[in-house]
């Protein structure tokens, strides 16, 4: 395998300022919002990485209170998975299970969160009781929730409580406000949801990127995987854009709570706002960062061009890649789905990145998909560029190997709220028992559907004169050609 | 665009002079009295020889910016915002000729505006501002 060479006359032209506006109901879903319980607060910024409190929210008895952050939990459970972990273990009981009131979703930005010099201090870690195993889950995820929620006043978010109408979490930390909404007609999916929002609670055109938003979809509601999707607005696209708390279906306990966003509206950022103990160092440090990113990222690892989509040729050559649910490890197309084409499709005439100052900027932009299925087919929208784990999950372990297909299949699993590592795994396993006759489109189990990839009759063939105890086969053709 | 250029065979890097530029730029466009902090720096070489880094406002820092803070004014000189800048500094690592500065005391950067005052203060008239064409946009 030789190492790709960025080719930028190859980069389509794509106009990434267009893309399809869903902002038309937004004041009839305002008026229809109505305030079920709102307080007051002192908003704060971070001394030394942190603002020393927590808030918990019960969205059913309306509970909203700060709680101190002591020194142990800095000591013992330092980062944004140690708080997580600390406020899970005092609020729940052996017994609690995913769908209990008891059962919390912890959202903590960890102590760095929010340096601007440094890459990946945008994540926030989500941590909850997972409905796929009921016991605890951390999700790891960008956007602007967590820096914009320490620059708020607090350290960490606990939400309790199991609430009977649809509602959303505002915190103002301009003003100094936490409300409950109840929202009965907001919309369900993601994409539509955060812009409508997002414009909803900005209070100008220069306010937008001073809100992010924690949302889900429809899916989250009807299966247990679920995930969150963590709002930025990108000023060069204007428009917003997710990154995802994929695992464990912290989403399904989510909408189980029958929450329909959290929203906070943070300080404007600027470079100083964590107030770090040694600010030089970071400093230094950060641009020596950013110079080794210029000087070998294009020769190395290709992060701020492709993503980690970047690894599906190494894995292809490596035999490693999950290939039609993981019976081989490589496959003679996947130069239409490796980083060759993504250097091409994802937008490279604009910035990256999920949080400022992040120069390896792995959350890439597809822009101008124009939809072909599904209820919103028609639509031109932007989608993550693929991570390796749904170009690999959505696309060679389901045997999708069209791009734009497989760009399709992470929008829908975004904005419908559905982790796409877990979606495309137990897809995969299905099209597998259906090529084994496990299932068949005469069984009721898959309501008549043809659960075969477009590749499956040659590859039908192929595998068939697999013996059945070797699971990790290469490809007949492309052993040949090495 | 505006540039500012340095004709070596004039410029002797310091030895017959006191880098007047550097200090004229330090004082008058960023207030502060410390050569170190000024948008050029003229070192010399011991073979004799000299290297100035300079902005040529090329535009890559534009390119890289996440806050769109840096953009071009009228005369094509890239100027910073600092009411919008978030102090990432990607516009420092991403600078190939390095010119792009910042110091411990202030959270947003600086960087050259071919403001020509350093031109008039050079005693060998090694430095002057031309007007060139904008380079077309890189992707970074
Ligand atoms: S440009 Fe002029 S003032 Fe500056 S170092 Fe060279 S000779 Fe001295
Ligand atoms: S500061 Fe550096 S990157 Fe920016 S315009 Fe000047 S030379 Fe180019
Ligand atoms: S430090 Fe300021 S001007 Fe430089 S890239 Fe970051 S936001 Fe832009
Ligand atoms: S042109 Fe102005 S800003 Fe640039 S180096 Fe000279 S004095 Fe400094």
């Amino acid at each position: 395998m030789s190492q790709l060479v960025f080719d930028p006359s190859k980069v389509m032209n794509i106009d990434y300022t267009k893309r399809t506006e869903y902002l038309d109901g937004l004041e009839a879903i305002k008026a229809a919002h109505k305030v079920l319980k709102e307080i007051t607060y002192t908003p704060s910024l971070p001394d030394k990485g942190y603002t020393n409190r927590t808030l918990y929210v019960n969205v059913d008895t309306l509970e909203i209170k700060e709680k101190p952050v002591t020194q142990t939990m800095k000591d013992v459970f330092i980062g944004g998975r140690g708080f997580g972990l600390y406020h899970l273990w005092n609020a729940v009981k052996p017994t609690t299970r995913w769908n209990d009131p008891e059962n919390e979703i912890i959202i903590s930005p960890g102590p760095v969160s929010g340096m601007t010099q440094y890459a990946g201090t945008g994540k926030s870690l989500v941590v909850s009781l997972s409905p796929q195993t009921d016991i605890p889950i951390d999700s790891n995820v960008g956007g602007f929730y967590g820096p914009l929620l320490k620059f708020s006043g607090f350290d960490a978010l606990e939400l309790q409580g199991k609430s009977d109408k649809d509602v959303i979490l505002f915190i103002d930390g301009q003003k100094g406000i936490i409300r409950i909404e109840e929202a009965p007609t907001d919309p369900v999916d993601s994409h539509v949801l955060a812009e409508i929002l997002t414009h909803m609670y900005a209070e100008n055109e220069a306010d937008l990127p001073n809100i992010s938003v924690v949302s889900t979809g429809a899916a989250a509601e009807h299966s247990l995987i679920g995930m969150l999707n963590f709002s930025f607005y990108d000023r060069r696209r204007k428009c917003v854009r997710f990154k995802q708390a994929g695992r464990g279906g912290i989403g399904t306990v989510f909408r189980n709570k029958r929450i329909r966003a959290l929203v906070v509206r943070g300080p404007k950022v600027a470079g100083d706002l964590n107030h770090p103990v040694d600010p030089e160092t970071i400093a230094k440090t950060g641009v020596k960062y950013h110079k080794e990113i210029r000087e070998n990222d294009g020769t190395q690892c290709m992060m701020r061009r492709n993503g980690t989509a970047h690894i599906v040729e190494i894995m292809d050559a490596y035999d490693l890649l999950p290939v039609h649910n993981f019976q081989y490890g490589s496959h003679p197309d996947v130069h239409k789905i490796d980083s060759s084409y993504w250097q091409q499709r994802c937008t490279q005439h604009t910035v990256d990145g999920c949080w400022y100052g992040c120069s390896m900027a792995c959350a890439k932009g597809a822009d101008g998909l124009v939809l072909k299925t599904g209820p919103y087919k028609g639509d031109m929208v932007t989608v993550d560029g693929p991570e390796y784990e749904n170009a690999a999950g959505l696309g060679s372990n389901c045997g999708v190997f069209d791009p734009d297909y497989l760009l399709e299949l992470n929008f829908y699993c975004d904005t419908y709220g559905i982790c796409t590592i877990t979606y495309g795994t137990l897809t995969a396993f299905v099209m597998e028992c259906y090529q084994r006759g496990i299932l068949n489109n005469t069984s009721s189990r898959t309501a008549g559907a043809i659960l075969s990839s477009s590749t499956t009759s040659a590859w039908r063939t192929r595998a068939s004169s697999t013996p059945s105890t070797c699971r990790r086969n290469r490809w007949p053709s492309r052993a040949a050609t090495r | 665009m505006k540039q500012l250029v340095i004709d070596f065979k004039k410029c002797d890097a310091g030895r017959n002079c006191e880098h007047e530029c550097e200090l004229e730029c330090a004082v008058k466009v960023f207030k502060v009295d410390d050569p170190a902090q000024a948008a050029l720096q003229i070192k010399a070489y011991e073979d004799g020889g000299g290297h100035a880094i300079l902005c040529d406002q090329c535009g890559d820092c534009v390119v890289v910016c996440p806050t769109e803070a840096l953009k071009r004014n009228k005369l094509g000189v890239v100027m910073i915002d600092k009411k919008v800048c978030v102090g990432c500094y990607m516009c420092i690592g991403f600078c190939e000729k390095e010119a792009f500065m910042r110091n411990s005391d202030w959270i947003t950067p600086h960087k050259c505006t071919s403001c020509g005052i350093c031109v008039k203060v050079c005693p060998h008239g090694a430095l002057s501002i031309v007007d060139v064409p904008e380079p077309p946009v890189r992707i970074i």
